[in-house]
């Protein structure tokens, strides 16, 4: 890693600011706002210094938006991350025409893994707003690919990796947190500067589910 | 971080991609479609990029029919 001056970090967060008001601003330059916040949220942060994300969407209509990890369509949809393991990412986006053209997500995910082409996950969010809030699974929910200490707490056969854990909005700011906080992912900025623009965008970023 | 790239597809070049991504996670392409348009997006996670491909089509188009 190169490592940067505060200066840089100020122009970045600066740059994060005005992208995250632009992607709550709605209209057809919100995906594009969007795209720029989650480039720079992770340049802040987790993302290794070749890690990438592309944004795709139909010629003919630009109402949905698909945002995923990596540069290749033919490739897997992951992140690089600063700890040489991976956070696959898909997020469908739409703009909402019911709610003044608001940038909404349709449906997401995001799993830490520890290649990019195999199932060595740890740790996996997904949420589908088309779910009805009553639904079971949660709307938005947490999957944990491990062991439980106590035996027979879980149904015969059933894994924990596929126990849903509720969470209502699997924002991106709080897979950045986990993964720096719980998981030890260096990250790029210094603490104080990448957890100040975590906490001045998460709430905002609720904003972004289910209205 | 390398700078975002942006994709601007035909409705061919979508359809294509559904197909591949459903493949290379060992699912039939048509099924996939038809899930997709009775709103069963069935092994979320997996096909969650084939599904996002999806979602950029018209409800009516021909391919959630045929």
């Amino acid at each position: 890693m190169t490592p940067s001056s505060p200066h840089n970090w100020s122009s970045t967060v600066a740059s994060l600011r005005k992208a995250s008001d632009g992607r709550l601003a709605g209209g057809r330059e919100a995906p594009a706002h969007f795209e720029r916040y989650v480039n720079l949220l992770f340049r802040l942060t987790v993302a290794h210094r070749e890690a990438a994300i592309r944004l795709s969407r139909l010629a003919a209509s630009s109402k949905v938006w698909a945002l995923t990890g990596g540069h290749d369509p033919g490739g897997r949809p992951a992140v690089r991350l600063t700890d040489g393991r991976y956070l696959r990412l898909v997020a469908v986006l739409e703009l909402d025409v019911s709610a003044s053209r608001q940038l909404r997500f349709q449906a997401l995910t995001w799993q830490y893994q520890n290649a990019i082409d195999d199932d060595s996950w740890v740790f996996r969010a997904d949420y589908s707003r088309s779910r009805s809030p009553a639904a079971s699974p949660p709307r938005g929910h947490l999957h944990i690919d491990g062991t439980l200490r106590q035996p027979g707490v879980l149904r015969p056969k059933q894994p924990l990796g596929r126990v849903h854990f509720p969470c209502r909005r699997p924002t991106l700011e709080a897979a950045v947190v986990l993964l720096a906080d719980e998981f030890g992912v260096p990250t790029n900025a210094p603490h104080e500067v990448w957890r100040a623009a975590v906490a001045e965008h998460e709430a905002k970023s609720a904003r972004l589910f289910d209205s | 971080m390398l700078p975002t790239k942006t994709y601007i597809y035909t409705r061919d070049e979508i359809v294509e991609l559904v197909r591949f991504k459903s493949l290379e996670q060992g699912h039939d392409p048509d099924d996939v479609f038809r899930n997709y348009a009775a709103g069963d997006w069935r092994h979320f996670s997996r096909l969650l990029e084939a599904y996002a491909f999806c979602a950029m089509l018209p409800k009516d188009d021909p391919i959630f029919t045929s």
